[in-house]
């Protein structure tokens, strides 16, 4: 059965002699090479399963479980909930999606073609960013609408500050991090066993107890945390002025500023056999 | 102008010498086939040439550059296609093509590309739902795409079935015959026959032969007896000038000689004490793959 089509490229142009032969031709410019990219990525990640289920169908399910008492969900229960989702997508789904490229190689592809290097990459974190949005957002509002979730009319900037960066920060580690998977059957367990404790001991489902303070100092510097309290601040601001701490937006930051300047350096487009 | 030229190239996996001392050019509009046993050197040429690898000695240069410090206006010059297939299966072949096409000063329609790899009913089939030959061609299709100047294909019909390996065929020859200069890999000297100008062969890391097609058939000049073998046929009473050429677990004898005479003597004779039919029975000159085999069996006496 047939697949719907969609147009990834730019419209269909005229044809013309070979490159070279008539003079020299122009290489399409960044913006339609990234917006083409941007098209592409998003068109794998709406049709990757596991995208759906960590970003949308696996938050829901723990909000429901939540609201057991009176159907209502706390802003902070609400604000673990989202960033799950938004982070399962932005690390795990992204990075695993990285080394099964790689390994198939697909990533090897598009190095032989005249796509910038940047442009994958770009392509791919701004997608992975997109989409990790659209799954806060569709979580907030079945917060809001199906379990009376107390969100204030001014949470939208502040939710998208600190969903957007904290989204580039776990992507961004997660393209740095995929550079070390030697294969994609290692790829989920090695990158579940980096996400899941941290997530867990920042409390990503809610606060846990016996943990030593040094280890939750540690956890306020590491993405975890900060987006966490970044996106509980946003939830909760009532007024038109986003309320997000100035100190976890700056860590989100520095991961993101970090993993953008190693991810290239580091990036492998061929497995490590090849 | 040569748009490959390959200068005294090496290339080391630690201790392992890959490629030694290779040099060869290629001429704009040539197809040339690359043509070596497993490990011969022939991928790890391909990768040197298309930027994928750095030598360890010696200079490549294809149209004009260095494939390692070549940019972009360079790669869209050139159309690959890889050993694997490397492909994104949630695409459909259209999609696949089309996004590909953007990445070009001036591709080929979409439709176009679909036509030539015979693949214009499945353009809306998402990849990963074709099967291994369709996904080669689509593998084609995103090699052509760009109107490449220069084409490597690594392997490019390893998989396909005879009627999709020729339809391939017909399209490289379409290809070439619009000059654009071509250098693949392949294992099947039917291919090689059919599409390439001239054949180098690499044995051990090194060219050991360069020509024509039938420049090296006709180095393994000495005449071809080909005779299947029945069953059970008692092959250790054969002459010992035949003995060497019978393949029981095969069953056939392949025998190359300059003394046709005698070996079909001492064959037909061995036949009329035995009982054995000789149907099927073939004298004739040798082919490409002939000379290839005595070539490899001369360069690498294992490789026999």
């Amino acid at each position: 059965m047939p697949s719907p089509t969609t147009q990834l490229g730019p419209a269909p142009r005229p044809d013309g002699p070979a490159p070279g032969r008539s003079g020299p031709a122009r290489l399409p410019g960044p913006w339609p090479t990234l917006a083409a990219q941007v098209r592409y990525q998003l068109l794998l990640l709406g049709r990757n399963p596991n995208a759906l289920v960590a970003g949308v169908l696996l938050p829901v399910l723990l909000l429901a479980l939540t609201a057991t008492h009176g159907g209502r969900v706390p802003v902070a229960a609400l604000a673990g909930r989202v960033v799950l989702g938004v982070t399962l997508i932005a690390y795990l789904t992204h990075a695993v999606g990285l080394v099964a490229a790689r390994e198939a190689g697909v990533l090897k592809r598009w190095r032989a073609t005249p796509l910038p290097r940047w442009g994958y990459l770009a392509g791919r974190l701004c997608a992975t960013v997109v989409m990790a949005l659209a799954s806060g957002a569709v979580t907030v509002l079945v917060g809001v609408l199906g379990y009376h979730a107390r969100v204030g009319p001014g949470a939208a900037l502040g939710l998208l500050v600190a969903l957007g960066l904290g989204a580039l920060a776990w992507a961004a580690v997660g393209t740095v991090v995929s550079a070390f998977i030697p294969s994609a059957a290692a790829a989920q367990p090695l990158l579940s066993l980096s996400y899941f404790p941290v997530m867990l001991l920042s409390g990503v489902l809610g606060t846990v107890g016996g943990v030593p303070g040094w280890l939750t100092g540690l956890m306020g510097w590491l993405p975890g945390r900060p987006t966490i309290d970044a996106v509980t601040h946003a939830l909760a601001a009532t007024g038109g002025v986003p309320s997000v701490p100035v100190h976890d937006l700056a860590v989100l930051a520095a991961w993101a500023a970090g993993g953008l300047l190693a991810a290239p350096r580091l990036f492998r487009w061929a497995p490590r056999a090849a | 102008m040569s748009a490959v030229e390959v200068e005294h190239l090496s290339r080391r996996y630690g201790e392992l010498a890959a490629l030694r001392d290779v040099s060869f050019a290629v001429a704009s509009g040539q197809v040339v086939a690359l043509l070596g046993p497993n490990g011969a050197g022939k991928t790890t040429t391909m990768e040197i040439l298309e930027g994928y690898r750095a030598p360890s000695g010696g200079t490549a240069r294809v149209l004009g550059e260095e494939p390692g410090r070549a940019g972009r206006a360079w790669r869209a010059r050139i159309g690959l296609v890889l050993q694997s297939t490397s492909l994104d299966p949630q695409l459909t072949v259209a999609e696949a093509v089309g996004l590909f096409a953007g990445l070009f000063p001036r591709p080929r329609p979409v439709a176009e590309v679909l036509e030539l790899i015979d693949l214009a009913g499945e353009a809306g089939t998402r990849i990963g739902r074709l099967s291994g030959g369709q996904q080669r061609r689509v593998d084609i299709g995103l090699g052509i795409v760009g109107r490449p100047q220069l084409l490597f294909l690594d392997e490019p019909t390893t998989g396909l079935d005879p009627a999709a390996r020729r339809q391939a065929w017909t399209t490289i020859e379409g290809l070439t015959a619009a000059g654009t200069t071509v250098l693949l890999t392949t294992h099947y000297l039917e291919e090689a026959q059919r599409l390439a100008d001239r054949v180098l062969v690499l044995a051990g890391g090194r060219l050991v032969a360069d020509g024509r097609p039938e420049e090296l058939r006709d180095r393994g000049a000495a005449t071809v007896i080909r005779v299947p073998l029945p069953p059970g046929a008692p092959t250790a009473d054969l002459p010992p000038a035949l003995a060497a050429g019978a393949d029981p677990g095969g069953g056939r004898l392949v025998v190359r000689t300059d003394e046709v005479t005698a070996a079909l003597d001492g064959l037909v004779g061995w036949a009329r004490r035995h009982r054995v039919e000789l149907a099927g029975l073939e004298v004739g000159p040798p082919s490409l793959e002939d000379a290839y085999l005595a070539l490899l069996e001369e360069e690498v006496p294992s490789h026999a």
